[in-house]
């Protein structure tokens, strides 16, 4: 296959791709110039809101949408111009696509079957697919006999029964319930590990994108916004779009006062308090900036009459099960959320209306690009 | 409402089954309309064909009410000419069966052949044009069919503009006789019955996933297989539906065998048209040829039927 150990070429590199839907009036660019690669064996998600072009480009891999510039590579070789039937690319379809006439086992072999493998090979991959999936005893029921996670299962053994390069899954978990898509999550991380095929899975659910890639590409507007693995883009967020996409985010506005090689110093405008962050971009004295904290690192405390302490009033609770939600309005007018675990030590509870002070950590505050 | 009742215990079932009685009542009644429209439309005019089948011809018309198995006699045996020969197999009226079959089907091949990629074409359109395409599919269904089909006729006369046109340009030096063949009745009943194949396509094509033609492609298929294998099996209801549309009609037609096809060419709708017409018709010969028209149809969709259960069986 890749001959060349020492310098393996990406499963998937996207060379600077633009798709654009010509329109006599409105032309609408679905993908603006974007460029990245997708390693060997790796689980990869594209995750963005609907719109954002992750579709788009997923169906670009697979061949069903035409590339407007660019070019889109398959382990080094330009595959921008080949038909769906001669990629070496499977997919498994947002609604399945299982064929309603086919039984499980016939659906399962299609693939194996127009490739022209021999009959016994075909039986014995099919056969070890279901086997895989755990859907053995269902070969010769027909798609609609099955329930919706049986369906999700058998579309995926169908993708993975020619042996592709690359998988692709455009939202497979979207159309099951909680607790199935859960358990799928799991069962689809095995099943990339026990093949070792490269995963390239689509989704608006961010949860689902944390909890499952290897990297994440974080798209929104037909570009992509970052790419990292999932404490990364959690934890580092480039820009107000990931920050407040990935999970919850405060956003607060401060002024530069001072910046270093490694971090910045900057006076937060909701009381005048001094914080010194982590950043290696190097920002001019006195611009504004916004800086972010994820709900989770704030400390909520009795009011302080300390010149630097964030005072505010609880505005809302919600109670959220593990945790509960605060949102609390600081004196200058600007808005917080907090979270606190519900653990059994966690003293006496707040209620609305209660006079609160907000603790910051310095470590915990991100600066954000615009 | 019988749920909310439910757990009171014996009196709520008295409740439910007094109520679930007055469901059926009103049921009844509100089929009303249907059973009427059926017997008035289909079970009489049919019991009234097969009671006609079975009467004596009255030559001043009409019918005698005698019964009589005269009509099915004159179909199936040849007596001689004055009736009194040992029977013989009569084969006129078989081969005319024979050859309506033979036309009815291939009228339905060749609209299937043109109307499966006319339907296709129409339904994989933009759904805006959609209704333009199959308003052009129906705009000559707004004039008469006899209109039609005397308008075919002037057309592939010998005499007629596609003879003309082809003598002029010397591509032909002798007109090519089409009329009066089993190609004018076979262009006849395609142009009559043309839209029958292409409307129940289309519905069923509309209706069609096409993710899953686009999973056969991830798949390794190609355009050919990805059609056979794919399309055409799960728009078979509607291919299905518009084969029968076709054959039935095209079996029983006579106004492209009559105008078209000529006297070598008779076929059973004609027969038929023929003793009815007039004063000489003989109504209950007419009545049997359809009975028997009508029984060898019955037998074609019932073993269709039963093939389709038994193939819908085989996957449970």
């Amino acid at each position: 296959m890749n001959t060349n150990k020492s310098f393996p070429s990406p499963a998937i590199d996207i060379v600077s791709v633009t798709k654009i839907y010509p329109h006599r009036t409105h032309p609408v660019t679905a993908l603006n110039d974007i460029s990245f690669a997708i390693k060997d064996n790796e689980f990869f998600t594209l995750l963005g809101p609907s719109g954002c072009g992750k579709t788009t480009l997923l169906r670009m891999i697979g061949g069903f949408e035409g590339i407007t510039k660019g070019q889109i590579q398959l382990y080094g070789e330009d595959i921008s111009t080949l038909q769906p039937n001669q990629r070496p690319i499977n997919t498994v379809f947002q609604q399945y696509a299982l064929f309603p006439h086919f039984t499980v086992f016939e659906n399962v072999a299609f693939g194996l079957k127009r490739l022209g493998r021999d009959q016994a090979f075909i039986k014995t991959q099919t056969e070890s697919m279901l086997e895989l999936i755990r859907m053995a005893e269902f070969a010769d029921r027909k798609p609609n006999q099955l329930s919706g996670g049986q369906q999700q299962r058998v579309a995926l053994a169908r993708a993975l029964a020619p042996q592709p390069k690359v998988l692709l899954l455009d939202e497979p978990l979207s159309a099951l319930d909680l607790k199935l898509r859960q358990a799928m999550r799991e069962e689809l991380k095995d099943i990339q590990k026990k093949t070792g095929i490269t995963f390239i899975f689509v989704t608006h659910d961010q949860e689902e994108a944390l909890t499952m890639s290897d990297r994440i590409a974080v798209m929104s507007n037909g570009e992509v916004q970052q790419i990292g693995t999932a404490t990364d883009i959690y934890d580092h967020p480039v820009n107000h779009f990931v920050a407040n996409f990935i999970g919850e985010a405060n956003i607060l506005k401060a002024k530069v006062s001072k910046s270093d090689k490694n971090s910045i110093t900057a006076i937060l405008a909701a009381n005048g308090g001094k914080v010194t962050i982590t950043s290696d971009v190097s920002m001019k004295k006195g611009q504004n900036i916004s800086v972010m904290i994820r709900p989770e690192r704030i400390q909520i405390g009795k009011i302080s009459r300390a010149k630097s302490a964030l005072n505010g009033v609880i505005q809302g609770i919600s109670y959220l099960g593990t945790d509960t939600q605060l949102q609390v309005i600081l004196d200058d007018g600007e808005s917080i959320i907090a979270r606190q675990q519900n653990s059994i030590d966690a003293g006496t509870p707040l209620n609305k209306g209660d006079k609160v002070s907000v603790t910051i950590p310095q470590h915990a505050l991100r600066v954000l690009a615009d | 409402m019988a749920g909310i009742i439910k757990p009171t215990g014996k009196p709520a079932k008295l409740a439910d089954g007094t109520q679930t009685s007055i469901v059926d009542g009103r049921q009844h009644l509100l089929l009303l309309p249907a059973w009427l429209i059926i017997g008035v439309l289909l079970v009489i005019p049919v019991l009234l064909m097969l009671t006609y089948s079975f009467l004596v011809q009255d030559f001043r018309g009409g019918v005698i009410w005698e019964f009589s198995l005269e009509a099915y006699d004159q179909f199936f045996f040849d007596r001689g000419l004055f009736g009194d020969e040992p029977p013989s197999i009569e084969w006129t009226y078989i081969g005319i069966f024979w050859r309506s079959f033979v036309q009815a089907l291939l009228a339905m091949i060749f609209c299937f052949l043109i109307g499966f990629p006319t339907a296709y074409f129409i339904a994989t359109r933009p759904q805006k044009s959609r209704a333009f395409w199959l308003f052009l599919v129906t705009i000559p269904y707004w004039v008469n069919l006899l209109i039609r089909t005397v308008s075919m006729k002037f057309l592939i006369r010998d005499n007629g503009p596609i003879n003309t046109w082809l003598l002029s340009g010397g591509i032909i030096d002798e007109p090519i006789g089409m009329i009066n063949t089993g190609f004018a009745i076979q262009l006849g009943l395609f142009y009559s019955y043309l839209p029958f194949m292409v409307l129940p396509i289309y519905a069923s094509i509309e209706r069609y996933n096409f993710a899953l033609s686009e999973a056969a492609a991830d798949l390794y298929s190609s355009r050919w297989m990805t059609l056979f294998k794919i399309v055409i099996p799960s728009v078979r209801p509607g291919i299905i539906a518009g084969c029968i549309l076709v054959f039935i009609p095209s079996l029983g037609a006579f106004l492209a065998p009559d105008l078209l096809g000529g006297a070598k060419n008779f076929m059973i709708g004609s027969l038929v048209e023929e003793q009815f017409k007039g004063q000489a018709g003989d109504w209950p010969f007419g009545a049997a040829v359809s009975m028997i028209l009508l029984s060898i149809i019955m037998v074609i969709l019932l073993f269709y039927a039963r093939a389709q259960n038994r193939q819908n069986d085989g996957g449970h």
